[in-house]
């Protein structure tokens, strides 16, 4: 008995002492692998590449500098100033997603790349190319990337390892590749354009209508290449012996695929339910402008947390350098909270918030003739008090909007955006007596001239955000005479309605704003049942002339060349704002996190969804440790 | 023999359970509509991608989910002698036995410091409260109890993740190792820092059963020191001491031992959902991905493995009551 209370009272007292260590606050040790030594010597370095490469370059184990960089290198211009070279960037992530999440969260290079920070401010920049022409009726598209560029192993880059990526992989039926965006290579269906090797640098693409659009829909693709000097002998196409199976596992990124890359980093290791770690290319072929070859980072690590919460606590406690996706408005207060305490700079980026769209082609004929009537939708969007709606969920962060494309395009223009988003009950209500729509019966609900009573009902899914929004948004209309109806269920019940068209209002996030030519179907009837919110706009024809001729700009932009897409765009998003195709309560700010001790770091970013994730709105590459996390 | 034979039988009992759990966990997780491709493409397009219809059903092929159900069972079971579990599409095509190699050990050990610190610490205090009736550390006692069975532990948890990161500038939580030890070999420096980060976890796991426990043993005392036997023992001029440790405790323990075999779901899902909140590399945050990803693999082996844990658990439970309960053996 006496033994039994003996080892209790120990386990007890472990215990105890155990949590006085963690009470005590210590910081982690690190008996283990240390960072990289401190940076402070670099500020002496003159070389123009990595101390831990010259190192190797001086042992005769890796060629030199100008060896390594193609011709003519891409030389960056870095956020701020030039680095220096040393450090590991840390980062978190909640888990892993597919393959593609990985590399593309880190570097990704395409033929061109878009203006940076703010994509929809200019053409697009030369990446992996440095030239490209269209021919003049712009059905072709001849490119020519670099001379000189390596893979990380040193084995050189030529256009073979795109026509392999592209013949082999993406136009492979047996081939399963899945990247982000590699379906904007398709020309429709799955068929890609025509493909000609010119020279061991040139490709020339021949497209069936004017492609200049392709410059927009091709900057996004993750990667344009692999590696065929690795991967062509275990594609059955080249070595009978193999599969498809097998050739399908070699693509596996994280699998090992991940060394021959010409991004930044390439893949060191990988647990996936724990870490990844990635290590210099020695041969980048980007430069800053000093010549010091790029990136500044050694190494990064990006560590598995489990969930949203684990990556904002890692990056508000210092130990992730930085996340713009997993963190969001919801941790705002928290980190606002914690930042004079820590070292840390709060950044957002502008991105839509919740979109009302109208159904057009609603069953019920009541409820069509409604949303189908202008001054009905102008009041809507004017009646909805969107000041408020910010100070409640957005930390007054809450830029209104109209039914507009986004600002980060290049098709936004201010007072376009501003249409029928201001707060003003008294304005909805004249548009609305103006209109002809008033209380015949007494009863508090508008009629339309022609007797419809304006009473919808709405769709939204159970939301964090847009519920409680919709709540509110509901009793601003009945201010105004009317009525919505809200019919609140689970997210797939609603998305199965509103992707079949079998709603009268419904709500979604306002998406496919940044970039709507990339998403056309969302906005025109490009293919069957689409627009979703106007379904019969194929075959029935437009609700309405305007409608009509929105389409018509929309549709044609895309064969434009750039300054003529941006002209067609905005006229047609000035009709979407005037006709208020859907409603937008606005853009708001969502937040990102950044460590003080990263450099070259931007802190307003455009987060562009349609457009692949953070690594082109941050630049990691150009990104330099300016000192050791503590 | 008794014994042997006892243990032997309920083993036997065990085996057919464990098929009978295997195919009902499998058959739960196939409930819900939709399979991992579902989940992956509707994953995809929320991240404004899109899959072709064509990789959909390549990727269904190859992961075998276009079989009919008996046929993905019997591929499942039958690597289990292999130790071949599936792998886990979700998370790279890990083997799921990679997955669970590190993390199963873990939640076992996790569970267990759980199950000792909640008894370690009950017990004493229950018997101190029991012997010490309506006074004021009784009272005190109490109330903490009660505060710590309504508390749900996810909250505690939470409380415990703020009070120890943001009041006491802690380092320690957020996973059971820190960065530089999750990918790093077993070593002593590992070791420490393994148990540094145990604290927290332990508490918020064990609070909820050690309140409950400790009211139990509470009450199993008062009954016990009424008996009669414990007069005897007094009026023998037996020391206080030994009367409550030798002869009271010992009787009013065994309502709780036997009952451990009942705490033991308690106690697991409670662990669960704690380390889900803390991000501790256990099985439950990893069940719960499975789960919304309906990576059917990985989400039965493991609720297999939970059933397989409990049933083993009151296996172990049963034997050890036979054991301090003579009386149970020879029945």
């Amino acid at each position: 008995m006496n033994r039994r209370w003996t080892i209790a009272l120990v386990v007890v007292l472990a215990c105890l002492a155990a949590g006085s260590l963690v009470f005590a606050g210590g910081k982690s040790e690190a008996p283990g692998p240390t960072p990289e030594p401190a940076t402070a010597a670099a500020a002496e370095w003159t070389e123009k590449e990595a101390p831990m490469l010259h190192e190797l370059v001086q042992k005769g184990q890796l060629p030199p500098l100008a060896e390594r960089l193609p011709r003519n290198p891409l030389v960056v211009k870095p956020f701020s100033e030039v680095g220096r070279y040393g450090g590991t960037f840390r980062r978190g992530t909640g888990f892993f997603m597919a393959d593609e999440w990985l590399a593309s969260h880190i570097d990704g290079n395409s033929f061109w790349r878009f203006q940076w920070p703010f994509p929809g401010s200019g053409p697009v920049q030369p990446n992996l190319a440095d030239e490209w022409t269209f021919s003049a009726d712009g059905k072709q598209l001849t490119i020519h990337i670099r001379e000189g560029i390596k893979w990380s192993d040193g084995q050189p880059f030529t256009i073979d390892d795109v026509l392999f990526f592209l013949n082999d992989v993406v136009g492979d039926e047996n081939v399963t590749y899945t990247w982000y965006h590699t379906a904007n290579l398709y020309v429709e269906g799955r068929t890609l354009p025509g493909i000609q090797r010119v020279d061991d640098y040139t490709i020339r693409l021949t497209y069936p209508e004017p492609a200049y659009f392709m410059e927009t829909m091709y900057a996004p693709i993750c990667e344009v290449a692999l590696p065929a000097h690795v991967l062509k002998q275990h594609h059955p196409k080249y070595n009978a012996a193999s599969s498809y199976d097998k050739f399908n596992e070699q693509l596996i990124w994280a699998n090992g695929r991940g060394r021959v890359t010409l991004n930044a980093w390439m893949l060191e290791s990988f647990e996936a339910d724990k870490k990844m770690s990635l290590v210099r290319n020695p041969y980048y072929w980007k430069v800053d402008t000093a010549g010091n070859q790029l990136p500044y980072f050694d190494r990064m690590d990006v560590f598995v947390t489990g969930d949203r919460q684990g990556v904002a606590l890692g990056n508000a406690t210092g130990r992730f350098d930085n996340d713009a996706m997993w963190v969001g408005v919801q941790h705002l207060s928290l980190f606002l909270e914690e930042q004079p305490k820590r070292d840390f700079t709060i950044g957002h980026s502008v991105v839509g918030g919740m979109g009302i769209y109208f159904n057009f082609d609603a069953e019920n004929a009541r409820a069509r003739r409604v949303i189908r009537n202008r001054d009905f939708r102008r009041a809507f969007s004017v009646a909805i008090n969107r000041p408020q709606i910010s100070k409640a969920f957005f930390y007054d962060t809450l830029m209104p909007m109209g039914s507009s494309f986004s600002p980060n395009s290049a098709y936004f223009e201010e007072e376009v955006g501003k249409l029928y988003s201001e707060f003003d009950p008294e304005r909805a209500k004249k548009i609305l007596d103006d209109g002809g729509i008033r209380d015949r019966d007494g009863d508090g609900v508008r009629e339309l001239p022609t007797g419809e009573k304006c009473e919808v009902v709405w769709s939204v899914y159970e939301h964090d955000l847009y519920t409680p929004i919709a709540e509110i948004v509901v009793e601003d209309l009945a201010k105004v005479g009317i009525r919505l109806i809200l019919d609140v269920r689970h997210q797939n019940i609603i998305l199965d309605r509103l992707w079949t068209g079998q709603f009268e209002i419904g709500t979604y996030d306002y998406a496919n704003h940044d970039e709507p030519l990339a998403g056309l179907d969302w906005w025109i009837p490009i293919a069957e049942g689409k627009p979703f919110w106007h379904n019969t706009a194929g075959t029935a024809g437009p609700f309405s002339s305007e409608y009509g001729r929105f389409v018509e700009l929309m549709q044609g932009a895309k064969a434009l060349p750039f300054e003529q897409r941006v002209a067609a765009v905005k006229s047609a998003n000035k009709i979407m704002a005037e006709n208020v195709f859907a409603v937008h309560i606005g853009f708001y700010q969502r937040p990102n996190i950044s460590s003080n001790r990263i450099g070259n770091l931007p802190h307003q970013v455009t987060r562009i969804d349609e457009f692949g994730s953070d690594a082109p709105p941050f630049m990691y590459f150009q990104t330099y440790e300016k000192y050791p996390p503590k | 023999m008794g014994m042997i034979t006892y243990i032997a039988r309920r083993i036997a009992m065990a085996i057919p359970l464990i098929v009978l759990i295997s195919v009902l966990c499998f058959i739960i997780i196939q409930l819900p509509p939709g399979d991992y491709i579902t989940s992956y493409s509707a994953m995809v397009a929320a991240r404004g991608g899109w899959v072709k219809p064509e990789v959909l059903t390549a990727l269904r092929e190859r992961y075998g989910l276009d079989q009919p159900v008996y046929v993905q069972y019997w591929k499942w079971v039958s690597g289990f002698p292999r130790g071949d579990f599936g792998i886990a599409m979700s998370i790279s095509n890990t083997p799921v036995r990679d997955l669970l190699a590190e993390r199963l050990p873990l939640t076992l050990i996790l569970n267990f410091l759980a199950f000792l610190f909640t008894m370690s610490v009950a017990i004493p205090i229950g018997v101190f409260s029991a012997t010490h009736k309506y006074g004021f550390a009784d009272y005190l006692l109490t109330f903490i109890a009660f505060l710590g069975i309504s508390i749900p532990g996810f909250v505690l948890a939470l409380v415990i993740i703020f009070m120890s990161v943001f009041v006491f500038g802690s380092s320690y939580i957020g996973n059971l190792f820190s960065q530089e030890f999750v990918s790093a070999p077993w070593s002593w420096a590992r070791l420490l820092d393994f148990l540094k980060h145990l604290p927290a976890p332990i508490v918020a796991i064990g609070v909820a059963g050690f309140c409950n426990s400790m009211r139990i043993m509470r009450g199993n005392m008062l009954d016990v020191l009424d008996q009669q036997y414990i007069q005897t023992a007094r009026a023998k001029g037996l020391k206080e001491r030994i009367v409550i440790r030798k002869h009271a405790v010992r009787i009013a323990i065994n309502p709780i031992i036997s009952r451990v075999g009942v705490y033991l779901p308690e106690i697991l899902a409670t662990e669960m959902l704690v380390s889900i909140v803390l991000n501790l590399p256990t099985i439950g945050p990893l069940f719960y991905q499975s789960l919304l990803a309906q990576d059917m693999y990985l989400a039965g082996t493991i609720l297999l493995i939970i059933a397989v844990l409990l049933v083993i658990g009151n296996l172990l439970a049963d034997i050890f009551l036979a054991w301090s309960d003579p009386r149970i053996r020879f029945s």
